[in-house]
């Protein structure tokens, strides 16, 4: 029963002793505050847990269905350009959580650094993403009335359509190339999806970055980094997930 | 019907206190920025109810179109449109939101000894997401509506309707996070902000209830906004994902969909069930029987319920061994249903009880929602439910529980908790009045339809064969006398406002930490932290201290 | 109660971060060797459980579940809970309906 404890010690301790600027009205203690919102930030992630297991059950179910497709689709990725944008965002969530640990030891010039930092590997990882999604428009292979299956009926024309020892992969039935375009719907969707969290991210970044100029999470309240660091370490999860699932069908 | 514990101060004497969290601060941004959680439950109380009875406009819409055989009144897409927004604004803007978001946030700090929920502004957030999403589903609806179905279901949705089912779509996605945040504000408060000697089970039996909707409400709204994304992106750029021309399934979506509107048919009786727990045991002068094992039982529904919702795809097409499955564990959602009826029952057992209204809409609930849950099992058995899925049966089934289960609860809610929302009394006998009135409407409405299901008559459909009349006219005759049972609460607890009678602090002689504190309460709701030193439902406590009072005064 | 640091939490050194850092990327470069390789049902098996290795040690030691409150954890369990109730139920029925009526 800390909680408790802590409510009681905070009540008996109201009268001699500062209530720090940051501690709301309605908590006993700066204990219980960071306890409380440390918590329902951990309940936000399970939600978005949920959110995307939805997504998640839905490219199972298919990709079960059509594999071949899936399988066929999944070489149009690069995987050089995935496994370095895996990279950065790892180095991402590493230097987010050097940040964390720069707000709880105060260091001010270092906080505001890392969370530069992990704000420009945020930039140059949906640079990269953005320069996939381009290929797949100009290859039309964005789901829509111009999909073309062009490259899986027929995988001589198409470069990318080889297996690992650069032998062109055998074309699909007309039926299977053309559900492809279900496999190119759920990669928008689930990397969209998980871009969208990143660019969330990268705002609250932002405004961060300013605050930490001011020295606002260096004098004793770093509990925002730290959920902060939550989020963007729950979004590189994803990815991890992600990457493996897109990517990597049947490379051999 | 002459015994009362009702014991109210002095009316010469009494006077509302001076400072309390309605006096607090005065003009209209007060209200709208406020965060305290006590005026976001009033904000919610008014918003819910202006949705309520638009609700309940087009309830009364559907039953005038079926007092003939012929699609007169209604156009017969008229018709369509018409049932599918009563659904959507009754389940997502009135049922859910109801007691949670009105009498959870209103007693939910009260009742653990909190100041308030542990966010204040992620609760005030929640409301303005609920407005945002209600007010887009009204100009939804008002700019051509939508007629679907509240279930929205593919490919219908997807792809043969031409009404605005994304607008709508996205109103729900909305009001989801509404939903979202308050589940996660009850439960960060429930963990995080008890007083001392406030353990687990010391807690009121209705905040295990809201704990256990509020885990539904973080764990399930999620997947509804899944589902509700991808039929978006289904209308608007043709992702395919439920259309089987491209080689999608649409039984998938519902698959997502009723993940969470299963478990949200818990979201919406649990907080009833616990407003149910209150009010039976301060009635009848006992501790709720079986504390442990209702407080259980409340987790135990919500657990089950997510194991059990393609109960509502038997017929859809889902393999016949999930089918087997499904349904034997729908079976299980039963016994811990069961395990608070029983022991509702055993608390009344050789109580001192009396009938207030709270009481007599509690035992409206009692009835009713056996009757629906009993049905529920008939519709959760494959075979029976081939014959009644679709039908009427299945209309009456959750009109009992939700109607006659949870709205007969949100009212004995807010009759119970009136005196300590407002500091004044609502006036009883007509109150009484009012339940019976509610109850004979609502059994005159919603029985004649479980027959009418037996006998094959098919729901969502503006016309019917001729046979069906006089039991479509009783429905209809029984839905103006519960139009009544609803319009007259509305009337005397705003009249109550002003002219009742002065309420005191405990006008029940009520054991609850809400209870032991000024009418209407103060807003940082404590004048010193309570100090919980006795088990819930504990009379004799009470008892003493009142002697105690009498003592220190004397 | 030691009173005035109450509320610093305990620090997790930056050495933590860098093996776990250290870590993840030995296991992108696993996945991506493993993916090259013909092990027939293994190969999405092993991608998967890299990946939940992974996931776990970003959960438990970079995002501090290790040193969360008991409450925090089982909120974690449960909801991981629930999302193998949503993917194994929705299995359940894709997998069973190739068996046809009975
Ligand atoms: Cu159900």
């Amino acid at each position: 029963m800390s909680d408790s404890t802590a409510i009681a010690h905070g009540a008996a301790a109201g009268t001699h002793h500062e209530h720090p600027p940051y501690l709301r009205h309605h908590f006993e203690s700066v204990d219980q505050q960071t306890d409380a919102s440390n918590f329902a930030m951990w309940l936000f992630l399970l939600t978005e847990v949920m959110f995307f297991g939805g997504l998640f059950t839905v490219y199972m179910i298919y990709r079960n269905w059509y594999y071949p497709a899936f399988s066929a689709a999944s070489h149009q990725l690069d995987v050089m350009l995935g496994g370095i944008n895996t990279v950065i965002l790892i180095t991402s969530s590493f230097t987010m959580a050097l940040a964390v640990w720069c707000a709880e030891t105060r260091k001010k010039s270092g906080l505001v650094a890392m969370l530069v930092v992990t704000f420009l590997l945020g930039v140059v990882f949906l640079g990269i993403k953005g320069h996939e999604y381009k290929e797949k428009w100009d290859k039309h292979h964005f789901p829509g009335a111009s999909y073309s299956v062009q490259a899986f009926v027929n995988p001589a024309s198409d470069p990318l359509q080889v297996n690992a020892q650069g032998k062109p992969l055998a074309p699909l039935a007309p039926d299977m190339a053309a559900r492809t375009e279900m496999y190119f719907c759920l990669y928008f969707a689930m990397t969209g999806m998980h871009a969208l969290h990143m660019l969330i991210g990268m705002g609250i970044l932002i405004f961060m970055i300013f605050r930490a100029r001011a020295g606002a999470y260096t004098e004793g309240h770093s509990a925002y980094v730290n959920y902060f660091g939550l989020y963007w370490h729950f979004v590189d999860i994803v990815w991890l997930f992600l990457f493996p699932l897109l990517y990597l069908i049947n490379r051999h | 019907m002459s015994a009362t514990i009702i014991s109210l101060p002095d009316q010469s004497t009494a006077r509302i206190p001076k400072r309390n969290y309605l006096t607090q601060e005065n003009g209209i941004l007060s209200w709208l920025l406020t965060q305290d959680h006590k005026r976001i439950g009033l904000l919610y109380l008014m918003s819910i109810t202006m949705f309520f009875f638009i609700g309940g406009a087009l309830a009364g819409l559907i039953r005038l179109e079926l007092l003939t055989p012929q699609s007169d009144l209604l156009a017969a897409d008229t018709y369509n449109k018409v049932f599918t927004m009563h659904g959507i604004i009754m389940i997502f803007f009135f049922l859910v939101p109801s007691v949670p978001a009105v009498l959870g946030n209103f007693f939910l700090p009260m009742m653990i000894g909190a100041k308030d929920l542990a966010l204040p502004k992620m609760n005030l957030a929640s409301w303005y997401f609920y407005m945002a999403g209600g007010i887009l589903a009204l100009w939804a609806m008002i700019t051509g509506g939508v007629d679907t179905g509240w279930t929205f279901t593919t490919p219908l949705s997807t792809h043969y309707v031409n009404t605005n089912v994304v607008t709508t779509g996205l109103a729900i996605f909305i009001a989801g996070f509404s939903s979202i945040f308050t589940g996660l504000n009850f439960i960060v408060t429930i963990h995080k902000m008890r007083a001392p000697g406030m353990t687990w089970f010391r807690l009121p039996l209705f905040v295990w209830s809201n704990y256990a909707a509020a885990v539904l409400m973080v764990l399930g709204t999620p997947v509804l906004a899944t589902a509700l994304i991808l039929v978006v992106l289904e209308r608007v750029v043709g992702i395919g994902i439920f259309d089987p021309t491209k080689g999608g399934d649409p039984l998938l979506f519902q698959h997502l969909f009723w993940f969470y509107s299963h478990p949200a048919v818990y979201i919406m009786i649990l907080p009833g069930m616990g407003v149910i727990s209150e009010v039976v045991s301060t009635f009848s002068r006992k501790r709720v029987f079986g504390y442990t094992a209702v407080a259980f039982s409340s987790v135990a529904i919500a657990v089950f319920g997510f194991f059990v919702w393609a109960h509502h795809m038997f017929i859809m097409g889902i393999s016949s061994y999930a089918a087997l499955v499904f349904s034997l564990l729908t079976m299980l959602v039963a016994v811990p249903s069961a395990i608070k009826i029983f022991n509702w029952a055993f608390t009344l057992y050789k109580g001192s009880i009396t009938f207030e209204t709270p009481m007599l809409y509690a035992f409206g609930f009692m009835g009713l929602f056996t009757i629906g849950g009993m049905t529920g099992v008939f519709l959760g058995t494959t075979g029976t439910d081939i014959h009644l899925t679709e039908t009427y049966f299945v209309v009456a089934h959750f009109h009992f529980v939700m109607v006659g289960g949870m709205l007969m609860a949100f009212l004995a809610g807010i009759h119970f908790w009136w005196p300590k929302m407002t500091g004044r009394m609502y006036p009883e006998k007509i109150s009484q009045l009012a339940a019976l009135i509610t109850y004979i409407g609502f059994n005159l409405t919603f029985f004649p339809q479980f027959i009418l299901g037996t006998l094959g008559m098919p729901r969502r459909y503006a016309a019917y064969p001729a046979e069906f009349q006089v039991l479509n006219v009783f429905s209809t005759a029984g839905a103006t006398v519960l139009g009544v049972g609803y319009l007259l609460p509305m009337l005397y607890l705003t009249w109550s406002i002003k002219y009742g009678k002065i309420a005191g602090d405990n006008p029940w002689q009520a054991t609850g930490l809400e209870w032991q504190t000024q009418s209407p309460p103060l807003t940082e709701n404590f004048a010193e932290m309570p100090v919980m030193d006795h088990e819930a439902y504990d009379y004799e406590w009470l008892e003493r201290q009142k002697e105690k009072e009498v003592a220190s005064v004397g | 109660m030691s009173e005035p640091n109450h509320n610093e939490r305990h620090i997790t050194s930056p050495t933590v971060y860098f093996a776990v850092y250290v870590a993840l990327l030995a296991g992108v470069g696993l996945t991506i060797l493993a993916s090259y390789h013909n092990l027939g049902i293994f190969n999405p098996i092993l991608a998967l459980a890299i990946s939940i290795a992974q996931a776990g040690l970003v959960v438990l030691f970079t995002m501090h579940l290790k040193d969360s409150s008991k409450a925090t954890v089982l909120s974690v369990g449960c909801a991981l809970f629930i999302l193998m109730i949503l993917f194994g139920m929705v299995f359940m029925d894709y997998y069973s309906r190739a068996w046809g009526s009975w």
